[in-house]
């Protein structure tokens, strides 16, 4: 008897167990198992549609939780999910490669638009579950149906959310996005713990009774059917299939593809957006100029004007005892470098650009702070959440950080930025701070 | 469980009590803990959050909306799809052949439309424009046309497949045994390991490719 099979008599529930006193819904409509007449329904099609989600949801849980640490979340204000208690992120985010975050939130996208589609089979596959006759039977049995309905909730709510918030509609749902994302991701991990526990068993029974890989073999033709007897998805009532399970995994996966190729269009592939058709920044062309290129949140949105950034602006320098106002021209009497870096959101859309501007190192070196600082960074936006940042040691002294004045040669946009910005190697899009009006050093 | 039988009978008894009282052996029960406390842990930090009532509603709704309300439909819809088919055609094997030559496409159309709709359907016009710079009006345009295509590449190979040997009528379809399949101890790890495995290598084989492509083109640039 194989470890799985232990498992699963483990695991089961047991036929002869005590029943709650309920009473049962009529044995009518969609509560009759009759009701359901696919051919294509069946455990092979459950688990085949489900061991194809786990690699994605696996993939979108990792990048996700790297994308919290991508903020490091234990500097400054940068938590915004409202305090870990346990501080579980135990590393500084690294700099290189320079595209870390951009791969990372790339993954993450991916991963999850390429989902939806399998999951919409696969809750397709299964519907029959929700009106089983019994509604319950043991303790166990309705302990395991509450988790489901947390797996089906969170999975939907995570990619409904995920969606929402980068096609810029999160308006209907009246709450903040990003804590209520990353919690809902933990609700969901951990009824997905149980759901593999419970379910591996079942897989692997149903892979063992028709091949794992049989049914893709298997044309409208020569489908064979799933046994109602044994197998406790499948209908008993099977109407003639108008399409084969091969091609119900065909098109599924179809359009997963079609997802992950536009997603990552806008990602990965940012010099081909063109393919990313219909993702909200597939769009190319604009002004023509060094400053055409993606914008997250503009001027306007932030309440920054021409004037706040014009003769009167100052970089405002502080660390420790030390404090010096520089203007926009002593900054460019500086020495600039210039570096290839990519802004990465955490929307996951990557713009590849060329930056000049002076050192965080060398900003450092005038107030005189030693190695090892952090630096708050404000803008001179009023408000939102992303107003300000704090950057760790190891970025400030990274020699490709700068604190950006010029973009392909020509100076920054107002809407890039203009007078200087933040441009830090594999740093979350908005913690690359716009419109900078002061930059205060303290030892961490 | 072959061994447990040759327990005590006090702890056999005991066992056997807890199975018919829970409905399931201990283990389930430690499983069901373990994973009910890190969801939990995850709700009760919800419940910190401002407005938490209205993302448990969310959480809620969101299954319910899918079960009740969006599977009926697109379900209906989809058999919708098969009405042209079966009053032009007069055979059921030749109405089922064309059938999803429009319920492919239709399909493909009311994923995009899912995933992308309130870009399509302008639902926060004046948002796209203060954080992008753009006009969202691009894209009902761009869901049309691409929608088109697909219903055009999949009426020609509706077109094409005319011509080949037209479906059996109903084909005779052997029941799957519960002994179809032999397998030896230890089999059931590798076919779960095999099917994983697939799925991971396709996610991976892709993302390497766009990776590949994408710091080719832009990354490497010096």
């Amino acid at each position: 008897m194989s470890r799985l099979e232990d498992l699963g008599d483990r695991v089961a529930e047991v036929d002869d167990a005590r029943r709650p006193p309920l009473p049962d819904p009529p044995n009518l409509g969609p509560f009759k198992r009759e009701f359901w007449r696919s051919p294509l329904r069946g455990e092979w099609l459950t688990a085949f549609l489900g061991s194809m989600m786990l690699p994605f949801f696996v993939i979108a849980a990792l990048t996700g939780f790297l994308s919290h640490a991508a903020y490091n979340p234990g500097l400054g204000a940068n938590d915004l999910t409202g305090g870990f208690d346990v501080d579980l992120y135990f590393f500084d985010w690294p700099t290189r490669p320079v595209w870390l975050y951009s791969l990372t939130q790339s993954l993450h996208l991916i991963a999850g638009f390429a989902v939806i589609p399998i999951l919409l089979a696969k809750l397709w596959s299964v519907i029959p579950r929700l009106f089983e006759r019994p509604p319950v039977r043991s303790i166990a049995h309705s302990l395991e149906r509450l988790s489901v309905l947390l797996l089906v909730g969170s999975s939907i709510f995570l990619l409904v959310t995920g969606v929402m918030n980068v096609d810029y509609w999160l308006g209907p749902f009246g709450f903040a996005f990003l804590p209520a994302h990353y919690y809902a991701a933990m609700v969901f991990l951990g009824a997905l713990a149980l759901h593999l526990v419970l379910k591996l068993p079942i897989v692997a029974r149903a892979f063992r009774r028709e091949g794992a890989f049989k049914p893709l073999g298997e044309g409208i033709e020569r489908m064979r059917r799933s046994d109602p007897k044994v197998d406790g998805l499948a209908s008993p009532n099977q109407s003639e299939p108008t399409i084969s399970r091969r091609g119900l995994i065909g098109v599924v996966t179809g359009g997963s593809f079609v997802l992950a190729v536009m997603t990552s269009g806008a990602n990965l592939l940012g010099s081909i957006r063109e393919i990313a058709f219909l993702s909200p920044r597939g769009q190319t062309g604009g002004p023509a100029g060094p400053g055409d290129f993606q914008v997250n949140k503009t001027a306007a949105l932030a309440g920054v004007t021409r004037e706040m950034g014009g003769d009167t602006w100052r970089l405002k320098l502080r660390g420790g005892e030390r404090e010096l106002d520089l203007t926009r021209d002593s900054l460019m009497a500086m020495t600039q470098y210039t570096e290839h870096l990519p802004i990465a959101c955490v929307e996951g859309w990557t713009t590849w650009q060329t930056w000049t501007g002076v050192r965080l190192a060398d900003l450092a070196g005038l107030v005189g702070v030693p190695s090892g600082s952090v630096v708050l960074v404000e803008s001179l936006q009023a408000g939102g959440a992303f107003r300000q940042a704090t950057l760790a040691s190891n970025q400030i002294e990274d020699e490709k950080s700068l604190l950006a004045l010029q973009v392909n040669g020509a100076d920054l946009t107002l809407d890039h930025g203009y007078p200087a910005r933040i441009i830090v190697p594999a740093l979350p899009g908005v913690h690359n701070t716009k419109w900078v009006s002061r930059m205060t050093f303290s030892e961490a | 469980m072959a061994e447990a039988k040759s327990d005590a009978p006090v702890a056999k008894t005991l066992r056997q009590r807890f199975t018919y009282e829970y409905g399931a052996q201990p283990l389930h029960l430690i499983a069901l803990v373990a994973s009910l406390l890190l969801s939990g842990y995850g709700l009760l930090r919800i419940d910190a959050l401002d407005n938490s009532v209205r993302i448990f509603i969310w959480i809620l709704a969101g299954a319910l909306l899918h079960d009740l309300i969006a599977l009926p439909l697109y379900t209906v819809l989809l058999k919708i799809a098969r009405l042209p088919a079966a009053v032009a055609l007069s055979t059921r094997a030749a109405a089922n052949h064309a059938t999803n030559y429009i319920r492919v496409p239709l399909g493909f159309a009311l994923l995009t439309a899912l995933v992308y709709f309130p870009l399509i359907f302008r639902m926060a016009p004046d948002e796209y424009m203060a954080t992008t710079g753009r006009s969202v009006d691009t894209y009902l345009g761009r869901w049309l046309l691409l929608s088109g295509v697909a219903f055009l590449i999949s009426g020609i190979a509706y077109a094409i497949s005319l011509r080949k040997e037209p479906a059996q009528a109903e084909p005779d379809r052997p029941v799957v045994a519960a002994d179809d399949v032999e397998s030896p101890p230890g089999l059931l790890w590798r076919i779960a390991a095999k099917v994983t495995i697939a799925g991971a290598a396709l996610a991976i084989l892709w993302v390497a490719a766009a990776l590949v492509v994408g710091l080719l083109t832009t990354g490497l640039r010096p």
